[in-house]
């Protein structure tokens, strides 16, 4: 833009130049003898529009474009002030949509790409191989094929390898289960992770001369050490072997993945050295993750080509190199492909496969919103285009060209957007506060996911396609318009007849919001019932103490070794904890409420009478310690011990299920794939023993721990129930456990309450994030409505000014024009509904207590939704109905 | 009202040839605006009438592309005066102009010869 004095000067310079040509032809016409007034004006007729001139003129010089661009956004910015209302409406609902969904999608990107906390290499790789013919895949390759892959590759340099297991942390303050990594001795070089104390891992420390060496984290430093200054050359126990303290990770560091979040590095071929050495050369056995940090000089795609390479040359060396875990054990890939890709903390995670799944349906979903979102601001805009018809045919016809009205609607259109674009961000950071409270993730999982630049270019280019998409509806209406009958007629000639696409995006609208709201009720009652369900038992005063024995299968650690002698050590903690004071009845189990997955099983009567329930393997007085009676027969005892008869105990629905009304006592059954023929001693009540079940009525059979032939689980959580307060009983019972073996680690301690509320809080979060999306849905539903109810009363206004004019009453037209709003979201309203009902009948499994057509929830939504309509199509009635007759018809 | 034609589109009509009808006129020395328009409407016998709205328009839309160039003079009146002077890249456009302009007539008489043949 030409600076201001310039065009000052120029504009001076261009009038005196007019000056002068009139002056001389002043001169001229005195000259053939006109009188000085007479020249005067003869010059001035001849000159013509002295200003047009000047105008004309002077746009050679300034740079017009420009001027009028800013002309056009000042033009723009008073829509802001001349119509807040629309504005705000407008400015709201494409800031919660952009702003939402942004959160969102910046979310999952982060949690995408994001490296490890503490992992400061932007060179890294991950390789992994695939299956097609498996699902999901672990990361997983054997230590040899590890070691070809990290002579052979030219493209990939300094490998590293980790084995993620849990592990047994003896400390002076206790033992601790923890996980922890067996990585190579470059592991913490090659991750860029700086060691804040002491050194990470040598060459050295592989041959485990001067025993093993190990790096804790921070967090063990200061739980366990209290960030004692000198922690380094320390000992400690890890699965029961002396390893010297030599490091202390940065804060935040908890290994190169996400999960499980690790809490000890030990090199890993000194430490399988000690213990399992064959697992270091078995080329079968799947054991660690690899990565690797790309060469300089080599691209993705190079790396990726070579992998190819490398896999197929180890394949066709060793036919069984690959392989993978499966519910049946270590299977070999029939058809493995490497895979190489960027490093993040999610790279080696399922997540990595499914979430851009994710983001391709939500980015479709987030588009389609904006959609509606953008008709119905087009809606609000074109309600305004209708009231200044009159406004623009009078700029028309004073010469303001076409594309020069269709700019300014589209500079109004840009301030409603930029301005939408700016409070997208607030909403954006304001939801993300809000969805990291909601949804709690794993510490550290979401630390960055704030809204950033790049989220602020993704919102703005979604807010200036939305500024195009709303702005070009009424600017195309409105270059349409035939200046002659709008000058004559007013606003009634125009936009003749309602949109029917806006109609029906009012009907989608409502549909979408019915369901959402439907689904959020049901999901609502479902978990209120669910919550306060009765469960048979009482949950108080139970305290829940998971001690971890380890595997039986020699594939991980064992606090203690034998079958045999983990079965009596559950029984020698249950005899020393039964005697504590303060303990009234104690047993154990292998399952606590909260576990997200419950597996049936099949249990057989006979080849006639077959039936799944779930099987539960619990300690001798099981009943008792949950405050129940067996209703004939007798409960579980110490007696059912190995080598007696195989019993088991059933509750009454599942006896009701395979024996009718015979008394199931001594009969036998057999339970799962392996027919495990067990007799019944006792019917029992039915009680929900897993907490809140989305099967109202489970069907239970409970076997004798001490009778399962291939010994306890890792984890087992005794049940103690107590006398006086939590705080008094916790430490009377980790005190008895330890008195019977001092190394048992102690998992988690929890009470019964605490377990069963972990049952809902999964449904709790659906319910909120189900409520959060049906508000917003339901928001823009009713702008929709809106939208639409005030571009009609817009153009009724003269049929309105006629109605009253003939003696209607304001009250009358208001009552007329919410009827008709009433009838029109009807369509929508039934689409709905079916629609509820549809979705709500496939997902029955998932409600509880209620059932998909619940008549409370449809007629509360039908309420709800019918007042929104109201609401939404008041306010134009209202408006419709203050408009002043006189006015309203002089329109004619 | 809304008839009245469109001032802009006036000029986008005449801009070729009057830009050529100024820098022809600007041949014989220095001229200010009034003159201008004089001398063209008294060469071309009146054929053309060029409006003021036009004409200024054009001159400074010349002088920004360099072709004149305006100096401040006083008339032979005594009266201070803006007056436009060709400059080099001015004649040289001058003599593009002009032998484009001859392209131009003469195809438009052969054009029209020709016509005259098939009518006769």
């Amino acid at each position: 833009m030409l600076p201001r004095w310039l065009r000052r000067s120029r504009a001076r310079e261009i009038r005196e130049e007019i000056e002068t040509h009139v002056a001389m032809a002043t001169r001229d016409y005195e000259a053939r003898g006109l009188t000085p007034e007479e020249a005067r004006a003869a010059a001035n007729r001849e000159f013509g529009n002295v200003l047009l001139v000047r105008q004309a003129t002077a746009d050679v010089w300034s740079w017009i474009r420009l001027e009028q661009w800013l002309q056009d956004a000042r033009f723009g910015a008073r829509i802001i002030r001349h119509a807040p209302g629309l504005s705000a409406a407008a400015i709201l609902l494409i800031a919660l949509v952009i702003g939402g969904n942004a959160t969102v999608y910046s979310m999952v990107n982060s949690i995408l790409v994001s490296p490890a906390a503490g992992v400061n290499r932007d060179d890294l790789v991950v390789i992994r191989h695939v299956d097609p013919g498996v699902s999901i895949t672990d990361p997983f390759v054997s230590f040899p094929n590890f070691e070809d892959y990290a002579r052979h590759s030219t493209t990939v340099r300094d490998f590293v390898a980790w084995h993620g297991q849990r592990m047994t942390l003896g400390a002076p303050t206790g033992n601790f289960a923890v996980f922890g990594s067996l990585v190579t001795t470059n592991y913490f070089d090659a991750l860029g992770v700086e060691i804040g104390r002491g050194r990470g891992f040598l060459a050295r420390d592989d041959d485990a001369r001067e025993g093993v060496v190990v790096v804790v984290s921070h967090r063990v430093w200061q739980e366990q050490f209290n960030l004692a200054e000198d922690v380094i050359g320390r000992t400690i126990t890890i699965n029961r072997i002396a390893a010297t303290i030599v490091g202390v990770a940065p804060a935040g560091f908890a290994g190169a993945l996400l999960t499980p979040g690790e809490d000890l590095w030990m090199p890993v071929r000194s430490y399988f050295r000690l213990t399992r050495q064959d697992e270091l050369t078995n080329r079968t056995l799947p054991l660690v993750a690899m990565a690797g940090r790309l060469s300089p000089s080599a691209s993705l795609a190079e790396a990726r080509s070579e992998f190819a390479t490398l896999s197929s040359q180890l394949r066709s060396t060793y036919p069984n190199a690959f392989t993978t875990y499966s519910p049946r054990g270590v299977v070999p890939l029939s058809n493995p492909r490497a895979v190489v890709s960027r490093y993040s903390a999610t790279a080696l995670l399922p997540i990595a496969d499914m979430a851009p799944v994710f983001l391709a349906v939500f980015s479709v979903v987030t588009l389609l919103t904006l959609v509606v979102v953008c008709a119905n601001v087009a809606n609000l805009l074109l309600g305004r285009t209708v009231e200044r018809q009159r406004d623009t045919a009078v700029r028309h016809s004073l010469g303001a060209s076409r594309t020069r009205i269709v700019r300014m609607l589209l500079a109004e259109g840009a301030t409603l957007a930029i301005t939408a674009w700016f409070a997208a961000y607030i909403v954006a950071w304001w939801t993300s506060a809000l969805l990291l409270r909601v949804i709690e993730p794993r510490p550290g999982l979401l630390a960055g996911a704030r809204p950033d630049w790049t989220l602020a270019a993704y919102g703005m280019t979604l807010a200036l396609l939305a500024t195009l998409a709303f702005s070009l509806a009424p600017a195309l209406r409105s270059w349409r318009v035939q200046v002659h009958p709008l000058l004559k007629a007013g606003e009634q000639s125009i936009a003749r007849g309602r949109s029917r696409l806006s109609t029906a995006l009012v009907v989608v609208q409502f549909a979408l919001s019915v369901l959402l709201v439907t689904s959020a009720g049901l999901a609502y009652r479902s978990m209120t019932t669910l919550s306060s369900a009765d469960l048979g038992f009482t949950p108080d005063d139970l305290l829940l103490v998971t001690v971890r024995l380890g595997r039986g299968n020699g594939a991980g650690e064992e606090p203690v070794a034998d079958n045999e002698q983990r079965a009596a050590l559950l029984e020698r903690i249950r005899d020393r904890l039964s005697t504590t004071p303060g303990v009234e009845a104690v047993s154990y189990t292998r399952r606590i409420p909260g576990a997200t997955l419950l597996a049936s099983t099949r249990i057989r009567r006979d080849d006639q009478t077959v039936t799944t329930g779930f099987v539960r393997q619990v300690g001798p007085g099981y009943l008792a310690a949950l405050g129940l009676k067996a209703i004939a027969g007798r409960e579980l005892t110490a007696a059912d011990r190995r080598g007696a008869t195989r019993v088991a105990m059933i509750n009454q629905r599942l006896a009701a299920e395979l024996f009718g009304s015979e008394p199931p006592l001594a009969h036998s059954v057999l339970i799962g794939e392996k027919n495990e023929r067990v007799e019944i001693v006792g019917v029992i009540p039915d009680a929900l023993f897993d907490g809140p079940n989305h099967d109202p009525h489970p069907r239970y059979l409970f076997v004798a721990e001490q009778q399962v032939p291939e010994g306890p689980p890792i984890d087992l959580s005794f049940i103690v129930r107590h006398r006086g307060t939590l705080d008094a009983i916790t430490p009377i019972v980790t005190r008895a456990i330890g008195e019977v073996d001092a190394a048992l680690p102690i998992a988690g301690m929890s009470t019964m309450n605490a377990r069963l509320a972990l049952v809902t809080e999964l449904e709790a979060q659906i319910v909120q994030l189900l409520a959060c999306f049906a508000a917003l849905s339901l928001i823009i539903a009713a702008f929709g409505h809106y939208a639409v109810a005030m571009f009609d009363m817009r153009r009724r206004t003269r049929e309105f000014g006629v109605r009253m004019a003939l003696g209607a009453s304001a009250q009358r037209i208001q009552h007329a024009v919410v009827r008709e709003a009433l009838v029109q979201s009807l369509p929508g309203l039934v689409i709905g509904f079916v629609l509820s009902a549809g979705v709500a009948v496939s997902f029955k499994g998932l409600l509880f207590g209620v059932t998909p057509v619940d008549p409370m929830t449809y007629a509360g939504v039908f309420l709800l939704l019918m007042l929104t309509s109201v609401v939404a199509s008041y306010l134009p009635a209202w408006r419709a109905s203050r408009v002043n007759v006189i006015e309203a018809l002089r329109q004619e | 009202m809304a008839k009245a034609p469109r001032y802009q589109n006036r000029i986008d009509l005449l801009q070729g040839t009057l830009d050529f009808m100024i820098l022809q006129t600007l041949r014989w020395g220095a001229q200010h605006g009034y003159g201008i328009s004089h001398a063209i409407n008294a060469n071309s016998s009146a054929a053309f009438k060029v409006g003021t709205g036009s004409m200024y328009p054009a001159l400074h839309r010349l002088e920004k592309r360099g072709w004149i160039r305006a100096e401040w003079r006083n008339s032979e009146n005594n009266q201070r005066a803006k007056y436009y002077v060709l400059t080099a890249a001015g004649k040289k456009q001058l003599t593009a102009e002009q032998s484009r302009w001859k392209q131009l007539v003469d195809a438009m008489a052969s054009l029209m010869k020709r016509r005259k043949h098939e009518e006769a």
